[in-house]
C-alpha cells in the first residue's frame, strides 16, 4: 500500500469518527492548556515530589544495608513555591505551638462569638435576599395564577392550554435537543472511558493530588527507617500548602455541589451497610431454626413475604456452605488438579450423566473402580499421588482421596447449579449472578445493588413444586416421573395447612384408600427422614419452610418436627440510609400541599396549563427521587415469637428485618393463587354493581331471604314450623 | 404534628447546629 493511499484511508476514518471525540479533544486540550498557564507550579511540586522520593528512596536503601553513601533527605525541605497552606497554618512546630495558645484564646472570646454570629447574620440576610427576590415572587405568581385556574370550572378533557403549547414548541427547540445531547454525550464519555481517566489525570495534576501520593510515598520511604517524628508537622505544613490550590481554585457553588456529591455517596454507602448487616441478622436467624419451620400469623401480617425472604436467604447461605466445605476439602489434598475434576463433572452434566447427588455417588465410584484395577495418573485426574499421598490424616479420622473427590463433586454439583436452588408452590423470583471465566466459578449473591432495569435479563425462578416427589407412600401419580427427583435445597410451601390438613379435617380418610391422601402417603415420613438424603459432609442442604395462618391447621404429627415462628408485630417502614431529614420534612410538606392543591384541581378542571404541567413535573421528579431511595434502602422489622412445634416449650422473641430492595424487587406474587379467582370470577355475569342494594337501613324478610344463610335458613325454617303448628 | 416529622425536624436542628459549630472552628482560624 502506499502513502497516498494510506492518506486517503486515513482521511476516510477520520472523516467517519464520531464527532463527538473533537469535542471531546478539544475538552482535553483546553485541560491541558489550563494546566499550563493556571497551574505552572503544579510542574514545580511534581518535580519536587519526584526529587524527594528519589532521595528518600536511597535513603532507605542506604540505611536497609547499611551502605556508606552521603545522601542528603529532600523530604522535609520546604516546597520553593510560595502557596499560603488553608487554615493559615504556621510554617514551624514552635510557630504552632503560639498559635494554638492564641487560638483557644480567641475561640472563647465572647466577641470573637459575636463577630461569628453577625457574620452569620449577613449571610443568612444574603440568602433571605435571594429567597425573597426570586422565590417569594415566584410562588405568589404561581399562587394567583393557580387562584384564578381555580376560580374556573371546564371539561375541556386533556386540551392544552395556549401557553402550554407554547412552551412545549418552545421546549421542543430548545430544552429537549439540548438535554438529549448532554445525555448522549455523557453516554459518549462514559462509552470512551479513555477520556474521563485524561480528565481526571489533568485535574489530579492540577490539584497537587499527584504529588500528594507521591510526596506520601517518599515520606513513608525516609520514616520507616529513621522514625523522624520532629518533622512530621513540616509535611501537615506542605500538605496543606499543596491543598490550598483546590481550595482557592474551586468556587464556592462547587464546593457546595462537591459537598452533597460526597454526602450522596457517603450516606449511600452507610445505606448499603445497615442493609448488609440486617441480612446477616436475619440469616443469623434462619440459622438458628431446625430443618423445618412454620410461619404462623393472621391474614396480611406478612407470612409468604418473609418465608419468601427466608428462601432468598437460606439459597444463598447453601452456595456459600458449599463453597466453604469445597475449600476444606480442596485443602486436605492441596495437590490435587481440582480443575481436571470439575472439568469432568461439568461435562457428564452437559451429557446429563449427573443430574442429582445419586448420580455423582455412582460416578465417581465407577472412577474409583477404574484407578484401583490400574492406578495411573490419568485414571485420578492427573494427580501425582506416588509423590502426595492418597490419604489424609485429619486426627479424627483417616479420610481416603476417593471418599473426598466424591464430598468435593457433590458440593460442586450444588455449588454450580445455576438454576434456583428454592423449590416451591409458588414462584418466587432469584438473581443471583453466575461468574465464570471457564475456570473455577465464582457467584455474586448481592440482593441491594441490583440495577432493576436488568431484572428479567438476569432472573431465574423457584422450580415448580411436585408433592409426590416428598411422598415415600402412595403418590397422586404413581408412574410420576419426578417423584423421586426431591434430594436437596429450599423447599417453600405457602398455606401447608391447607394442602396437609388437620386430624380434625382427614378424619373421613382412611390409611387403607385405594387413591393417595394426606394419610397415606407418606410425607410426614419425607419430613422426618429427608436430611438423609440431603447430607454431604454432614451438612444438611436443605430447609423447609412453611407459611399457614394457624399452627393448628396442620396434623400434629408434621408439626411437632417443626418450630413454630408467629408473627407478633410490624413496624413502621425505615430508612437505612442517614442524612435524609431535611429531604423528608421538605417531600412532606410539598407533596401534601401539591395533592391538595392538585385533587382541587382535578375536580374543576380537565384541561391542562401551563403551571400545572410545570408544578406537576417538578414534584414527580421528586416524588421519584424519594420512592427510589425508599425502595432501595427502606425497610421494617417484625417481632416474632418462636417455640417448639409441640407448643410446649419456652417462647423466645426474635426480629427479622424485611428489606424492600431485596424482597419487594418482583420477586414474589403476593396474591400467588389468584389466577384460580379469576378463572372463578370469570365464570360470573354479574359485579358487584350489579348486586341488590338494600332498600332502607332496615332489612326487609325477603332481603334477609336473599343472603342464602344458614342462619337466616334457620330462622325462616322455624317460623314456618311455628306457623304450620298454628294453623293446625 | 406527626412523631416523625418530630424526629425530622429534630435531626435537622441537630445537622445544623453541628454545621454552626464546625463554622465556629473555621472561622476562628481566619481571626488567629
Amino acid at each position: 500500500m502506499n502513502i497516498k493511499s494510506k492518506i486517503k484511508e486515513f482521511k476516510i476514518k477520520i472523516k467517519q469518527l464520531d464527532y463527538r471525540h473533537y469535542i471531546a479533544a478539544a475538552i482535553t486540550i483546553a485541560f491541558a492548556m489550563m494546566t499550563i498557564f493556571i497551574f505552572p507550579n503544579a510542574f514545580v511540586r511534581i518535580g519536587e515530589a519526584l526529587r524527594d522520593l528519589w532521595y528518600s528512596l536511597c535513603y532507605y536503601i542506604k540505611e536497609l544495608f547499611y551502605l556508606d553513601w552521603n545522601i542528603s533527605v529532600s523530604v522535609n525541605a520546604y516546597s520553593k513555591v510560595p502557596w499560603t497552606p488553608i487554615f493559615g497554618l504556621p510554617a514551624t512546630w514552635e510557630e504552632f505551638i503560639v498559635k494554638w495558645h492564641e487560638y483557644w484564646q480567641v475561640f472563647a472570646d465572647w466577641s470573637n462569638v459575636q463577630s461569628y454570629f453577625s457574620y452569620l447574620g449577613d449571610l443568612l440576610y444574603y440568602i433571605s435576599r435571594v429567597l425573597l427576590l426570586v422565590v417569594v415572587p415566584l410562588v405568589l405568581i404561581l399562587y394567583l395564577l393557580f387562584n384564578r385556574y381555580l376560580s374556573k370550572e371546564n371539561n375541556d378533557y386533556d386540551q392544552d392550554s395556549k401557553a402550554l403549547i407554547l412552551a412545549k414548541k418552545i421546549a421542543t427547540k430548545t430544552y429537549i435537543p439540548v438535554k438529549d445531547w448532554i445525555t448522549g454525550f455523557v453516554a459518549f464519555i462514559q462509552e470512551h472511558r479513555i477520556y474521563t481517566k485524561i480528565w481526571l489525570f489533568i485535574w489530579a495534576f492540577n490539584f497537587n493530588l499527584i504529588t500528594i501520593v507521591v510526596e506520601f510515598v517518599a515520606y513513608y520511604l525516609y520514616f520507616c527507617v529513621s522514625f523522624d517524628f520532629a518533622n512530621m508537622y513540616r509535611q501537615l505544613y506542605k500538605l496543606l500548602c499543596d491543598l490550598s490550590v483546590p481550595i482557592a481554585f474551586i468556587p464556592t457553588i462547587g464546593w457546595i455541589i462537591l459537598g452533597y456529591l460526597f454526602i450522596n455517596w457517603l450516606r449511600r454507602k452507610i445505606g448499603y451497610s445497615r442493609l448488609e448487616h440486617f441480612e446477616n441478622q436475619n440469616c443469623g436467624f434462619i440459622n438458628e431454626r431446625p430443618i423445618v419451620m412454620m410461619l404462623c400469623g393472621t391474614m396480611g401480617k406478612k407470612k409468604t413475604t418473609i418465608i419468601t425472604d427466608i428462601a432468598l436467604s437460606q439459597e444463598v447461605m447453601l452456595r456459600e456452605k458449599a463453597f466453604e466445605l469445597l475449600f476444606e476439602n480442596d485443602m486436605k489434598f492441596p495437590y490435587f488438579p481440582w480443575i481436571n475434576l470439575e472439568n469432568d463433572l461439568k461435562d457428564a452434566m452437559d451429557k446429563h450423566i449427573i443430574f442429582n447427588l445419586a448420580t455423582i455417588k455412582t460416578f465417581i465410584q465407577d472412577k474409583r473402580q477404574v484407578w484401583e484395577n490400574t492406578p495411573t495418573k490419568d485414571n485420578i485426574y492427573n494427580y501425582d499421588f506416588e509423590r502426595y499421598g492418597v490419604v489424609y490424616d485429619d486426627k479424627l479420622k483417616i479420610n481416603y482421596i476417593w471418599d473426598i473427590i466424591e464430598t468435593y463433586s457433590k458440593l460442586y454439583f450444588v455449588y454450580i447449579i445455576q438454576s434456583s436452588l428454592i423449590i416451591s408452590n409458588y414462584s418466587i423470583r432469584t438473581d443471583n449472578q453466575f461468574m465464570s471465566l471457564g475456570n473455577f466459578p465464582l457467584w455474586d449473591t448481592d440482593f441491594f445493588q441490583r440495577d432493576s432495569r436488568t431484572i428479567d435479563e438476569n432472573s431465574r425462578y423457584a422450580h415448580i413444586l411436585d408433592f409426590d416427589s416428598l411422598r415415600l407412600g402412595k403418590k397422586i401419580i404413581e408412574d410420576n416421573i419426578k417423584k423421586d427427583s426431591f434430594e436437596f435445597g429450599v423447599l417453600n410451601i405457602t398455606e401447608v395447612g391447607k394442602e396437609r390438613k388437620n386430624n380434625l379435617s382427614l378424619q373421613e380418610m382412611k390409611i387403607k384408600d385405594a387413591l393417595a391422601n394426606q394419610k397415606n402417603d407418606g410425607f410426614n415420613d419425607t419430613l422426618k427422614m429427608i436430611r438423609h438424603s440431603a447430607t454431604i459432609d454432614n451438612f444438611p442442604f436443605i430447609k423447609i419452610i412453611t407459611d399457614e395462618q394457624r399452627p393448628e391447621s396442620w396434623g400434629a404429627d408434621a408439626r411437632d418436627l417443626l418450630e413454630i415462628v408467629t408473627i407478633d408485630e410490624t413496624l413502621p417502614k425505615k430508612l437505612a440510609m442517614p442524612f435524609f431529614a431535611l429531604t423528608e420534612l421538605l417531600y412532606g410538606f410539598v407533596f401534601g400541599k401539591f395533592t391538595n392543591l392538585y385533587y382541587k384541581y382535578r375536580f374543576k378542571r380537565s384541561d391542562n396549563t401551563l403551571p400545572m404541567y410545570l408544578l406537576k413535573k417538578l414534584v414527580a421528579m421528586f416524588n421519584h427521587f424519594y420512592n427510589g431511595i425508599y425502595n432501595t434502602f427502606g425497610y421494617c422489622w417484625v417481632t416474632t415469637q418462636v417455640e417448639n412445634g409441640t407448643m410446649d416449650g419456652k417462647i423466645l422473641e426474635r426480629k427479622y428485618y424485611i428489606m424492600f430492595k431485596k424482597i419487594y424487587s418482583r420477586r414474589f406474587s403476593t396474591d400467588c393463587f389468584s389466577d384460580f379467582f379469576t378463572q372463578k370470577a370469570l365464570q360470573s355475569t354479574i359485579g358487584i354493581d350489579d348486586l341488590e342494594e338494600y332498600g332502607t337501613d332496615k332489612a326487609t324478610f325477603d332481603e334477609l331471604k336473599k343472603q342464602n344463610s344458614y342462619f337466616i335458613n334457620d330462622l325462616t325454617r322455624k317460623q314456618d314450623e311455628f306457623d304450620k303448628k298454628k294453623i293446625d | 404534628m406527626k412523631k416523625n416529622t418530630l424526629v425530622n425536624i429534630f435531626k435537622v436542628v441537630v445537622g445544623l447546629f453541628v454545621i454552626v459549630v464546625i463554622g465556629y472552628f473555621i472561622y476562628t482560624t481566619t481571626k488567629v
